[in-house]
């Protein structure tokens, strides 16, 4: 029999080993593209907040305001000025959320299983996806750091709490009302403030927490329902139970009731609280307080009919075997482990939580593919769901086998679906980082785009420049940021030959210079300008 | 006529005065950007570099396209997509398949022709089912395998002198399916080689097809 002292070590030894890791992955390639067209909006907003100038926020096509308050804080407290700041420090601001994610994976053992989590963890800390969008300047890491710590938090606070009552009544039929007792000890009050800051937090960051909301609450109920009809399950703590007590749930008391009830109400107070906090800009711009509220209307005008519709496999397709102009993509061995994994979950042998995992992971997977809009940095949430069922997986993968060869599955399970993914790191974040048949990227500006911004940084910085193009050619706006005789406009001006330099987007049917320079900036998407106004110091 | 000096006076003052209100400062706008959403994916549905007409090569009796099936060598040696042979099999199709990926940075393959020949033009195909330009493009010839003498540049749009071949003056060009052609003015040569340092859409090297037009040396 294992040592429990020594086996906590053990644990803890291999979780700093894998958090180093996963910081090394991440800083290694922080700066191994330049930023994509949203970061520069975002790193844009939140310079003008370090600048002083006011942010209120817009419900047109903009996300919350978490990621700028949160930036301009890490700024203020590491003494970053709105001249120091750079892309490798914004994008550490979204690395602290991806280190986050891993820490509560990894404080999940208790829940999920030492082994599930320590192999969960390990793939997500090599994921191509989680290394790319963790060191993202995009809302997305801080959003799933937080629906997972909402997950947990509700499934803790709801497991010691509101099923307590259906567990005492089982375990009376199979041990004493004394083991009920002593089950667990409600959070009660801190958990449902942890909840209700978790939730205004989420929709501090993205408007589109209401879908967490959802599969959180399809979660939670799939899970209670599968322990209420019938279907065997494990408590928190591993002692099984075969269905409901023959005499039925015991009813809630009142008290019970008023419990639940004030929880409920604080979460939501809390929840409201600092979703004011936020979109009020700190009460200093009530409206933001309605316009999000009203970004609603935008979002579901957004979610089919855009541009970025895909099909309903968007998803699936990126995980799947497939190759793209040659190169070879998926992770095919992740989701057959993962779905190996939510079987797991609906085994009698499975806790709650597992359960709770699976449904939650499911359902935010199909809620998303269901959507036409479609970016991968969405696929991040469930893709964390989707590296802890194959932990699940992979942990429970002895069953059936010889009890020589039930010790090493795990482990050589685990270190194979690990070698896969760390492989597809090699093209993912190497060769292919910044290239659009990269699967885990969208729309990547192009590497090209340093040459034009080392050219424009070696003119005088009194150089009048327009740029012309119908998205004002992001992030382009963000590395000119201290230049202000630089103008945007969406069609040719009236007097371009005012300009000592004009940069053309190829979307555009304007005439051309002769001869021209060429500058990339993303797919298909092309800077035209004369060379020698480039060269003229 | 006493008039006549105060009206060349009065006419002189009249032009300062419009001379000096035409030099108020222009006045240039300089709108900010605006805060956009997530790029729209460009799709261009026609690749036609704009401004640019392909010149038409006169040819004499004879001219043919002496690189198709010749041996081709590389800076990459082991290319992770496609191999050098597709450079010189004749089909021209972009997609996967039909182009060979050379590594990042400056990348050059060589075309051995078999023998010195008289040539007119050369046509080469980088990518063209993406709007993109390739960079510090250079196509040489030389008799020199190792293209260390008789070198001789037919076209260079390496503006900033990168990879070392002095200041490209050729133009940047948008990447088509009829391909580049570029004039040999009837150079006479053994060897071609072809340079490119990525291109405007990723780091990388790319060649579908490379033509070289000419006759054996009479």
């Amino acid at each position: 029999m294992a040592d429990p002292a020594h086996s906590r070590r053990l644990f803890f030894l291999a979780a700093a080993l894998l958090l180093f890791g996963a910081a090394f992955l991440r800083l290694y390639q922080i700066d191994r593209r330049p930023f994509h067209a949203d970061e520069g909006v975002q790193a844009y907003q939140t310079w003008q907040l370090m600048r002083g100038e006011s942010y209120a926020y817009d419900p047109a096509d903009k996300h919350g305001p978490f990621l700028y308050y949160a930036a301009a804080g890490i700024a203020k407290i590491a003494s970053w000025t709105p001249e120091t700041i750079t892309e490798t420090r914004l994008r550490s601001v979204t690395l602290f959320a991806g280190l986050g994610t891993l820490v509560l994976i990894l404080g999940a053992g208790e829940r999920l299983g030492p082994g599930a989590v320590l192999i969960g963890a390990a793939l997500l800390a090599v994921a191509p996806l989680a290394i790319i969008y963790d060191t993202y300047f995009v809302q997305e890491a801080w959003f799933c750091f937080f629906t997972w710590a909402l997950f947990f938090a509700v499934m803790r606070w709801w497991n010691a709490t509101v099923d307590q009552t259906v567990e005492a009544s089982l375990l009376a039929t199979k041990d004493s009302r004394e083991q009920a007792r002593s089950h667990k000890v409600a959070p009660g009050f801190t958990g449902a403030v942890l909840i209700g800051a978790l939730a205004g937090l989420m929709q501090a960051t993205k408007e589109t927490s209401i879908i967490h909301f959802a599969a959180l609450v399809v979660a939670v109920m799939a899970a209670r329902w599968s322990a209420r009809s019938g279907l065997s399950y494990q408590t928190e703590d591993n002692q099984s139970l075969e269905g409901p007590s023959p005499d039925g749930p015991r009813p809630v008391g009142r008290r019970a009731l008023q419990n639940r009830f004030s929880h409920v109400l604080t979460a939501l107070l809390t929840a409201t609280f600092v979703y004011v906090l936020f979109y009020s800009s700190f009460f200093t711009h009530w409206t933001g307080v309605a316009d999000g509220l009203r970004a609603y209307s935008n979002y579901f005008s957004r979610a089919s009919g855009s541009a970025h519709d895909q099909a309903w496999t968007y998803y699936f397709g990126i995980l799947w075997p497939h190759t793209n102009s040659g190169v070879r993509w998926g992770e095919p061995l992740l989701l057959f482990i993962a779905v190996a994994g939510a079987a797991f979950a609906f085994s009698p042998r499975a806790n709650r939580t597992q359960r709770a995992l699976a449904v939650f992971t499911l359902t935010l997977l199909l809620v998303y593919s269901a959507i036409p809009y479609k970016t991968p940095w969405l696929l991040l949430t469930p893709y964390v769901g989707l590296t802890l069922l194959a932990g699940l997986g992979a942990a429970h993968s002895a069953a059936g086998l010889p009890a020589s060869l039930a010790r090493f599955a795990p482990v050589v399970l685990g270190l194979i679906v690990l070698g896969a993914g760390v492989w597809r790191d090699f093209p993912a974040v190497g060769r292919y980082a910044n290239d659009d048949r990269n699967p885990y990227v969208y729309q990547p500006t192009s590497s090209d785009l340093a040459r034009l911004v080392t050219a424009i940084a070696a003119l005088p910085s009194d150089r009048k420049i327009a740029v012309i193009s119908p998205d004002h050619a992001w992030p382009l706006p963000w590395y000119l940021r201290g230049r202000t005789a630089t103008g945007y406009f969406a069609a040719l001006p009236a007097n371009p030959e005012s300009y000592d330099l004009v940069l053309y987007d190829s979307r555009l049917d304007s005439p051309l210079p002769a001869p021209i320079a060429a500058y990339g900036l993303r797919p298909n998407v092309i800077l035209w300008c004369k060379p020698d106004q480039l060269g003229k110091n | 006529m006493k008039k006549l000096p105060l009206l060349l006076t009065l006419s002189l003052a009249a032009l300062v005065a419009r001379a000096e209100e035409a030099l108020t400062p222009l006045k240039i706008e300089f709108p900010p950007p605006m805060l956009t959403g997530t790029p729209v994916p460009a799709k261009l549905a026609n690749l036609e570099a704009p401004n640019v007409k392909p010149p038409q090569i006169l040819v004499p009796p004879g001219v043919t396209n002496l690189a198709k099936g010749k041996k081709v060598t590389s800076s990459d040696p082991a290319p992770v997509i496609g191999d050098l042979s597709l450079i010189t099999d004749g089909d021209k199709e972009s997609e996967e398949g039909y182009f060979v990926e050379l590594d990042r940075g400056c990348q050059w393959v060589q075309i051995d022709l078999g023998a010195s020949a008289e040539l007119y033009a050369i046509a080469v195909w980088h990518f063209h089912s993406q709007a993109r330009a390739y960079l510090e493009v250079i196509v040489q010839v030389s008799d020199d395998p190792e293209f260390k003498k008789d070198v001789r540049t037919l076209f260079n749009n390496d503006d900033k002198n990168n990879a070392g071949f002095g200041v490209g003056t050729s133009p940047a060009y948008l990447e088509k399916n009829t391909g580049r052609v570029i004039p040999a003015n009837k150079a006479v040569a053994h060897y071609v080689r072809l340079y490119s340092a990525g291109n405007t859409a990723n780091e990388l090297n790319h060649y579908i097809e490379v033509e070289v037009f000419g006759r054996p040396r009479p």
